[in-house]
């Protein structure tokens, strides 16, 4: 099967691209993002802050840990949970109606956002990461199957 | 097991440019001093500036507004808001800018009632307090 290969750099490459900029994005500037997080409220205050400095290197981190052999199976566990978290959290706002920008890259989308699209968008690459968690085999071992 | 590790250690290995980030970024939101107003973000010599024109909005908990408060204020927090919006209502006027305000720099709780306030009255001279509650006392000791 020639599509699973495909579809693990697919992903592959998707992910890392989306981690890189998302985390730029918002590394350009913390301050903003703070109070992108913080419209979710769902934390706030210094939880809050620690948020918006952390996460950001977190998704640069792991998307450059994606194409490291010896850390990409556990990048891609990352970007699962990762993605289901913000797919939680962009669902929690939809259902208690708030009018908020994803804050997915930063500031760089003002405005309100299309919560339920961006879920989709996010389950999307849940599944892309889910793709990757599985352990590859070695091409020597796939030829003596 | 060998995935969690993995896992782990990228966590860990964000921890360092986390921290540059907050202690040097220009933009740091520990540095929020320098950071531009926000969309009805107001200063304390913004809000003393309009005077007797402002109605401040204690968004704090009762047990705080009772330990002490804004003179005038009247209290209005998201978890009391049935039972304290008709005070509010009749204090209220629609030519009163409202400055709502919390505990501090770190608190949000002015920016919700402040955004709640402008849905239900339809006003947009609802503004929310940079600094919260420590900055008006800073500023008047």
């Amino acid at each position: 099967m020639i599509v699973i290969p495909f579809l693990r750099i697919a992903s592959r490459v998707v992910l890392s691209a989306v981690f890189l900029w998302a985390g730029w994005a918002k590394i350009y500037d913390p301050a903003a993002f703070v109070r992108e997080v913080e419209n979710y409220r769902l934390i706030g205050g210094l939880l809050a802050r620690l948020t918006a400095v952390y996460l950001p290197w977190l998704e640069v981190l792991m998307g450059l840990a994606l194409w490291m052999p010896n850390l990409r199976r556990g990048a891609a566990w990352l970007a699962l949970w990762l993605m289901l978290a913000f797919t939680v959290a962009l669902g929690l706002a939809w259902w208690r109606g708030l009018d908020i920008s994803c804050g997915c890259f930063g500031s760089a989308a003002p405005g309100a956002s299309n919560l339920p699209l961006l879920m989709v968008r996010d389950l999307l690459l849940a599944a892309a990461a889910a793709l990757l968690t599985a352990r590859e085999r070695h091409p020597a071992e796939r030829r003596t199957r | 097991m060998v995935a969690f590790r993995q896992a782990l250690l990228i966590c860990v290995l964000a921890v360092p440019p986390a921290g540059v980030t907050a202690l040097l970024h220009p933009r740091s939101p520990w540095r929020t001093a320098d950071v531009p107003l926000a969309p009805f973000e107001v200063t304390v010599a913004q809000a003393s500036h309009w005077g007797a024109n402002v109605l401040w909005v204690d968004a704090r908990s009762t047990v705080d507004y009772g330990a002490g408060h804004i003179p005038g204020a009247v209290a209005l927090s998201e978890s009391d808001w049935e039972k304290q919006f008709a005070a509010f209502v009749d204090v209220w006027s629609p030519e009163r800018k409202v400055v709502v305000y919390c505990s501090q720099l770190e608190c949000s709780a002015s920016r919700h009632v402040a955004e709640r306030l402008r849905e239900d009255l339809g006003s947009v001279e609802v503004y929310f307090l940079r600094g919260g509650y420590e900055a008006w006392k800073a500023a008047h000791p």
